[in-house]
């Protein structure tokens, strides 16, 4: 016979470990956002096996077929300040965007963030950095559309016609992979203190350097972590942690060579041919006008494109001499912005380029340059207001 | 041998099926008590609360898969004791026992140390038990659906427990 509780097994358990404050709400809040993620990302496996089925009957380019709507392998990258994510082309967010977040428990998986007022000690503070813009929609009957709106706006005739041809000459396929590629984007964080030596400053193993973040309460926001994280709705806020005391130090990544062309051949399972090069350049740079945002160190053209990170891949294009882009991440807009530029509808990406023969001005090698694209309501196209370097 | 009587557990009426408030209801009643057993079976504050999320998500996400045999609260101490279980076994260099809480005087410190020391001497399927009596009030049967195993062992299981337990600290650790 045992008896009931025995008083000296209790005191022992209660030394062992003392009641605790279970914060039941949070616990339960983050759960369920992480159920609802789960079972999204469930649906959404299933959807894409169907698709990816239906196109394999349909297409000959099994490659395509089988990688094009499987975004995860292209998400991941080696810098602990970036995040690569895919948006959704059908989800949007309409929530609130608080401009700090601070969070308890950053970490993997969902966790529970406040609106900052009174900072607890040992919570991670979160800045908004931006909103996710929405996707294009590139089909060959959306492009059609664009060039028409491109000639209503005043592009060169002969230009849009032969853009048209060039559309014509490419295969379903490569727009296909363009449509993907679309929905990519790359945002780049961190304290900015790239030594000379190649070292940087990054957050704590398992902490995330960029959150999105979804509103559960007026003052309780849901956070995941965004590096590799698929099906973000457009309009959903971004949120890069602020550095601390225990950020290490580490060896930044190599550069990739060319993430761009990387990402397009592998989403299109070859290397794009002339026509498809040809085309993709001459879409993008559809000119809608010239230049009268010069206020910057380089003078750049305008030029429309469906989407922001596409109008910033083409600022090198300004200098004039040919050019391989290596990479286009979104930074955090900064507090100041040059010129007249407005926060609103205005996006910042650090673009690396190689330039491939000198002009006079610009070396040989590798450069690094700061882009400010804005979006125009009128043409519904992101141009180059401003290139800085720095 | 005594059965204990059913203390502490909320017998809501069974159902057929669980669905996201009865769970939020069933977790909400005995919140500080999940997060308790999980902190004391993962051994970390960090561990436990990541295994009461764990447990809760698996449960909001295979709802389906709850049978209405028994409670929806005995169904989520299986889903917490499973959770806190893979949480400890993936932190295989955890500290026997979880942190100690604030700080305090010399004395406490090396009774705690000396309780740590006992506790985690006893076999894992003991400690566990332990912790479901006495941090949930649990009784025999809701044990032994937490832990997988007969009613009969949970008897045998607890009273092996006090005897190691009071064996090991005596009086005089605990005056």
């Amino acid at each position: 016979m045992i008896a009931d509780r025995d008083p000296i097994v209790a005191r022992a358990l209660d030394l062992y470990l003392p009641e605790l404050d279970a914060n039941a709400g949070a616990l339960f809040v983050a759960a369920r956002a992480d159920a609802a993620g789960m079972r999204v990302a469930r649906r959404r496996r299933q959807t894409i096996a169907a698709l990816a089925f239906a196109a394999f009957l349909l297409l000959a380019g099994a490659a395509v077929a089988a990688q094009q709507f499987d975004l995860l392998p292209f998400l991941h990258t080696n810098d602990r300040n970036t995040a690569r994510f895919a948006v959704s082309p059908s989800d949007t967010y309409l929530g609130a965007a608080p401009q700090a977040l601070s969070c308890a428990n950053a970490k993997v998986g969902t966790f529970v963030c406040n609106v900052t007022g009174t900072m607890a000690p040992g919570n991670r503070t979160y800045q908004l950095g931006m909103r996710v813009d929405g996707v294009p929609s590139l089909t060959r009957q959306g492009m059609l559309d664009s060039l028409d709106k491109a000639q209503a706006g005043g592009a060169d005739p002969n230009q849009i016609a032969r853009v048209r041809d060039d559309l014509d000459k490419v295969g379903d396929d490569f727009i296909r992979a363009l449509a993907v590629l679309s929905r990519i984007e790359t945002v780049a964080g961190g304290d900015g203190s790239t030594s000379s030596s190649g070292a940087e400053r990054v957050p704590p193993r398992g902490v995330p350097a960029w959150t999105a973040c979804r509103e559960v309460t007026l003052t309780t926001y849901s956070c995941r972590p965004l590096a590799a994280l698929t099906g973000v709705a457009s309009g959903t806020p971004l949120y890069f942690l602020q550095p601390s005391s225990d950020w290490r130090t580490v060896k930044a990544p190599r550069t990739q060579q060319s993430d761009f062309m990387i990402l397009l051949e592998r989403v299109l399972g070859r290397k794009p041919n002339a026509d498809e090069t040809r085309f993709f350049i001459d879409f993008a740079t559809v000119t809608v006008g010239t230049a009268s945002s010069s206020s910057g160190p380089t003078q750049t053209q305008t030029v429309g494109t469906p989407g922001p990170r596409a109008a910033a891949l083409l600022a090198p294009q300004s200098l004039g001499v040919p050019t391989r882009i290596v990479s286009a991440t979104g930074r955090p807009l900064r507090q100041h912005l040059p010129g007249a530029l407005r926060r609103t509808g205005t996006r910042l990406y650090r673009v690396v380029f190689d330039t491939l023969r000198a002009d006079g001005v610009d070396r040989v090698g590798r450069h690094t340059i700061y882009v400010y694209v804005t979006r125009s309501d009128e043409l519904h196209v992101w141009s180059v207001a401003l290139v800085a370097s720095k | 041998m005594t059965e204990l009587p059913s203390s502490g557990l909320v017998r809501s009426p069974r159902r057929r099926e669980a669905t996201a408030a009865t769970i939020e209801t069933a977790y909400r009643a005995h919140a500080g008590e999940f997060l308790r057993v999980a902190t004391a079976i993962a051994g970390s504050r960090e561990g436990g609360r990541d295994a009461v999320q764990e447990a809760l998500t698996r449960a909001l996400t295979r709802r389906g898969t709850f049978r209405g045999s028994g409670t929806v609260e005995a169904w989520l101490w299986k889903a917490v004791v499973n959770a806190a279980r893979n949480v400890r076994s993936r932190s295989p260099r955890v500290a026997e026992g979880p942190e100690a809480g604030t700080a305090s005087d010399d004395a406490v410190d090396e009774q705690r140390d000396a309780i740590r020391a006992a506790v985690a001497a006893l076999p894992e399927r003991q400690r566990h038990a332990l912790f479901l009596r006495y941090y949930a009030d649990l009784d025999y049967a809701a044990i032994a659906d937490a832990l997988g195993v007969r009613r009969g062992t949970v008897s045998a299981t607890l009273s092996h427990a006090h005897d190691s337990l009071r064996a090991a600290l005596g009086e005089e650790v605990l005056q």
